[in-house]
């Protein structure tokens, strides 16, 4: 990483903050599901902190934003509050989504996200469309598209990378390659190991990072971004990461033996978090005195964001039956 | 007044809300020469960015425009033909449709999406589909079926302006059709349909050009001494239940006339709200003319037949008056 | 493809037509407007004509058929066409059905007659049974038009019979059916005993004194005493008499048990205590039952005679008119005589005239002497 791109101090222990929060998030969520407390699948981010906060915080907070179901770190990754995330997940009407989208949904528009879509690769052109908006706005706004790699497979990042790198359109495409789609490795469906060369195909710059170095990430978005906003067009980065955690939480995958416990060790000793701390002390940023009382003030916030979720009510059952529509038609719909 | 053609009708809504509003803008496959004949001048006026020839990419292309929906511009997408939306069928029902619910309201897409249907004509069974059936099973979505070119007009402004995906299917038999269209700028309101000819025997609901082949079939059957009262909804998503209710009280019979196809079609919802909200009005039981659940051939030898006609209105109605 | 010419409904009240002539035959062209045959409905001519040009290629009715409006008379097509499908055939492109345009019996699975939902909606509202409507609609299907006939002009009143007028309106009509009536009647002269009565120490009305008549005559003519049930004929050997009493709701037949051992006070006082309790509506089962033979008098309110119903199971009914003044010629000339038409309704099954006829002449005979009426 070059000098020029690495963030001040601040921001570097702002990054340690929010990849903290993603972790003691999703520990959260996943004690409550193991518990039987969230109707529904989840899918952590536990072990991909880094690559979602190194990304987001090379952008503007008005940026845009496109993600997909494994969603809980994106909102997170660009600032926005904990309480109604945490509220959204158990199905509350203080949740962001009013109690309407759940976990695979987390989409704070507040701070720039343009929705959390879990049909794998669906953002893909809506990111490209943003982009398009913004440049048409006269705006230098940037939007920055999360998938994964199985999503590289859809139909739609074919189309998408197509559309942006034709229109030269102010997006970036960010792959976090955690290895697998569900259960299946992803060199067993791509003879390319790389998503990041297919970047060739459309003409537009294509890099892979290394996924738990947050400022590795920072530096080759942050980058991509300033491309985007001079007018040069769309970037791919593939981030190479690896999720701890199952695809979605549950029984179900650990009596599936795809993959092999050394590999998850090996990614385990690369834990983005004691690596992004070590740094930090490494570079004077923080002692150990403050990683601590940034553990404890993380740990303050989640119980605070509990409480929050917790007491909040559950939405009017009458709700269920209204927001079909921006514009209602009095007598069609209810409004 | 002057008359335009119903293609000369879309192309002027177009040209007026591009002129309007900056937001508006057009994307599809072949749209900046005007292949289709929808958006002549519209390029030279507006330039190839609001004029916008798209890759053959209609799942990404609909993403996009929703993406550009999502950050306040207004497109118009332009499918071309019918048969081409499967390809876009998760962006129109996973993101279009379910976006402003999903999200408790954060956000919304304003885009419009058009269509037309072209069929009898040859063109095959890939590209003879007439599927707005389809979408109105997706909540989320508002569809819109002219039958003149003055309603296309007004229809089509009103789907750029308002705040919802909607959907506009344009009957490619009517597309030369030609009808008065004011020159103005107005607004038909959706949810209103209007009783294009009353009468007191018979209700026949029809959807887009089959509304012109039930004024036909009046006119014979008028000379026998039936009378039909024929219905255009105008819009499936918002359906005027209530027109058509009424209507149906006063005749106690009911025909709905659909070139899709007959199961779960148009006719199934309409005759449906009829047995469960006007069923005490009715003197005969409820029928539907629709194409046959069947490929559409490609000779005309075979084709032939398969949409219903005004002489196929005019028999159904008279065995129905006698039952 | 051929289409056809249905028999239009030239009137609102036209119900149905016949073809009187044919004025074209199969293979001759049609011209729009040309007449094609000559119809007749409810004895007006009419001529139908052709809706539009082809030529005739065959008819569905024959002369002299009658067909309800709108049933296809006959096919028009192109030159040459075959008509041995039926037209609108199952090249199934549309909906339209195929199935004839006449259904059978309109019955539904339970067997009872089809009714439109249009029909029903107004019968449920006009307290209408459809029960006991036949429908004008194909099958015998009600449809609106059946109801609406019975619920008639703004200002009439309209009810249901059963509900206003009970049971009686049923027995009336099973007595009809259930037996062979007929009705006998004579001029009895009451001149004298109007003399007696007007002497009697007690209040007693003519079908009080008639009623004593026919309590003492009655037993030597059987069987008009007595019941039939089914085969069975019971002759009875006591008289109870019934007598038809109207309430404003309906009639009454309160019965005076044993009639031929009361006497005419017992009698005219039993009546009247029964006529109070039949106003008050306070008969006993035991007052209205076992009656042998019922009279009833209409001579109050100015009937010269008529057929009264037998009350069924019994035998026989003796209806009583006005008392009236007529000249009669007699040995001195002419004679004014106070005159009662008596008629005598009986089941023909039972009894043939002759015994009737003797009945009523013995009680005539009664009748003219008044030294039968001893009070006490």
């Amino acid at each position: 990483m070059t000098a020029m791109l690495t963030p001040d101090p601040a921001t570097q222990l702002e990054m340690y903050r929010r990849m903290l929060r993603i972790r003691r998030f999703d520990e959260t969520v996943k004690t409550l599901f193991d518990r039987g407390r969230i109707p529904g699948s989840v899918h952590l981010s536990i072990g991909q902190e880094a690559e979602v906060v190194g990304a987001c915080m090379a952008l503007r907070r008005d940026d845009t934003m496109v993600g997909n179901h494994r969603s809980h770190g994106h909102p997170i990754g660009k600032g926005a509050a904990l309480g109604p995330l945490l509220a959204e997940i158990l199905g509350k009407a203080t949740g962001v989504n009013g109690g309407k989208g759940g976990s695979m949904h987390l989409a704070d528009f507040s701070v720039g996200s343009l929705g959390e879509s879990s049909i794998v690769g669906s953002g893909l052109p809506v990111a490209v469309g943003a982009a398009l908006g913004a440049k048409m706005q006269g705006s230098d706004r940037v939007c920055l598209c999360f998938f994964g790699d199985g999503a590289s497979n859809e139909g739609y990042f074919h189309e998408a990378l197509n559309m942006a790198s034709a229109w030269q359109v102010p997006v970036v495409f960010l792959c976090e390659n955690n290895g697998y789609g569900v259960t299946t490795a992803f060199g067993r469906i791509s003879r390319v190991p790389d998503v990041a060369a297919r970047a060739a195909a459309y003409g537009i710059p294509g890099q892979i990072v290394d996924g738990q170095d947050a400022l590795a990430v920072h530096a080759a978005v942050a980058q991509a971004v300033q491309r985007a906003r001079d007018g040069a067009g769309p970037s791919l980065i593939e981030a190479k990461t690896y999720r701890y955690p199952h695809h979605s939480e549950g029984p179900l995958y650990d009596a599936i033996a795809y993959r092999d416990a050394s590999e998850l060790a090996a990614w385990q000793a690369r834990d983005p978090l004691p690596l992004f701390a070590r740094h930090l002390e490494d570079t004077g940023i923080a002692d150990t005195a403050t990683l601590t009382s940034i553990e404890h003030a993380i740990a303050a916030e989640l119980a605070t964001a509990l409480e929050f979720a917790e007491q909040s009510p559950w939405p009017d059952p009458a709700e269920a039956h209204r927001g079909l529509y921006r514009t209602p038609i009095a007598g069609f719909d209810h409004a | 007044m002057r008359e335009l053609t119903f293609l000369e009708a879309i192309r002027e809504a177009q040209e007026q809300e591009m002129a309007r509003d900056p937001r508006v803008f057009i994307l599809g496959e072949d749209v900046s020469f005007n292949v289709y004949g929808s958006t002549g001048g519209l390029a030279d006026r507006f330039g190839l960015e609001r004029v916008r020839d798209t890759p053959i990419s209609e799942s990404g292309f609909t993403g996009v425009a929703i993406g550009a929906a999502l950050v306040g511009m207004r497109p118009i997408v332009d499918f071309t033909i019918a048969s081409f939306m499967y390809l876009a069928m998760d962006q129109l029902v996973s993101m279009a449709a379910k976006t402003a619910y999903m999200y408790g309201g954060q956000a919304h897409v304003p885009a419009v999406f058009r269509a037309a249907l072209f069929y009898n004509g040859g063109l095959a069974a890939q590209h003879s589909d007439r599927n707005y059936a389809m979408f109105m099973q997706v909540p989320g979505l508002k569809i819109a079926v002219p039958s003149t070119p003055h309603d296309a007009k007004g229809l089509l402004k009103t789907a750029v302006r308002d705040d919802d995906p909607v959907l506009m299917f344009e009957d490619g038999a009517l597309w030369g059709s030609r009808g008065e269209v004011p020159q103005d700028d107005y607004l038909i309101p959706f949810g209103q349909a209007v009783v294009r000819r009353e009468g007191s025997d018979l209700t026949v609901v029809a959807i887009g050009s089959r509304v012109r082949e039930a004024l036909t079939a009046a006119d014979t059957l008028a000379r026998e001494g039936i009378s039909l009262e024929v219905i255009d909804p105008r819009t499936l998503v918002p359906l005027d239940r209530p027109t058509i209710l009424a209507s149906v009280a006063k005749t106690g019979r009911a025909l709905v006339v659909d070139v899709g196809h007959k199961s779960c079609g148009v006719a199934s919802e309409i005759l449906a709200t009829i047995a469960e909200d006007g069923f005490w009005s009715l003197r005969a039981p409820l029928r539907r003319l629709t194409a046959p659940d069947m490929q559409i051939p490609f000779s005309p030898a075979l084709e032939k037949g398969f949409y219903p006609d005004a002489a196929q209105i005019v028999d159904a109605a008279r065995r129905l008056l006698q039952e | 493809m051929a289409y056809e010419v249905l028999l239009p409904q030239w009137s609102m009240g036209m119900q149905d037509g016949q073809i009187t002539r044919w004025l074209k035959a199969p293979g001759d062209s049609v011209s729009q407007g040309e007449a094609i045959a000559e119809v007749e409905s409810s004895k007006v001519a009419s001529e139908l004509l052709a809706d539009r040009e082809g030529v005739f290629l065959r008819a569905l009715v024959e002369v002299g058929d009658t067909v309800p409006v709108r049933t296809p008379l006959c096919l028009i097509g192109a030159p040459g066409e075959r008509v041995d499908t039926m037209p609108a055939a199952a090249q199934g492109p549309a909906s339209a059905p195929v199935a004839p345009t006449l259904p059978g019996p309109a019955l539904a699975v339970s067997g009872a007659a089809q009714v439109t939902p249009r029909a029903r909606k107004l019968a449920i509202e006009n307290n209408i049974d459809l029960a006991q409507l036949r429908g004008s609609g194909p099958g015998g299907r009600i449809v609106e038009g059946d109801i609406e006939a019975l619920i008639g002009q703004p200002g009439d009143e309209t009810y249901s019979l059963a509900r206003r007028r009970g049971r009686i309106a049923e027995r009336l009509l099973a007595s009809l059916h259930g037996s062979a009536q007929l009705t006998l009647s004579r001029e009895i002269d009451v001149t004298d005993l109007a003399a007696r009565r007007a002497a009697l120490p007690f209040r007693a009305g003519w079908g009080d004194l008639i009623g004593y008549a026919v309590s003492r005559v009655l037993a030597r003519h059987p069987p008009f005493n007595g019941t039939v049930e089914g085969d069975r004929v019971r002759a009875s050997a006591i008289v109870n008499l019934g007598f038809a009493v109207a309430l404003t709701d309906g009639l009454v037949t309160p019965v005076i048990h044993d009639a031929g051992r009361k006497s005419i006070r017992e009698q005219a006082e039993l009546a009247a205590e029964l006529v109070t309790r039949a106003r008050c509506g306070t008969l006993r089962p035991q007052d209205v039952d076992g009656g042998t033979f019922t009279l009833s008098n209409l001579g109050g309110h100015g009937i010269d005679a008529f057929t009264p119903i037998v009350n069924p199971p019994q035998i026989a009914i003796l209806g009583l008119g006005r008392v009236r003044e007529l000249a009669q010629r007699d040995a001195a000339g002419i004679a004014w005589r106070q005159c009662m038409t008596v008629s005598l309704t009986f089941d023909h099954r039972v009894a043939d005239g002759v015994p009737a006829a003797v009945f009523l002449q013995d009680l005539a005979q009664f009748v003219a002497r008044p030294s039968n009426f001893e009070p006490a």
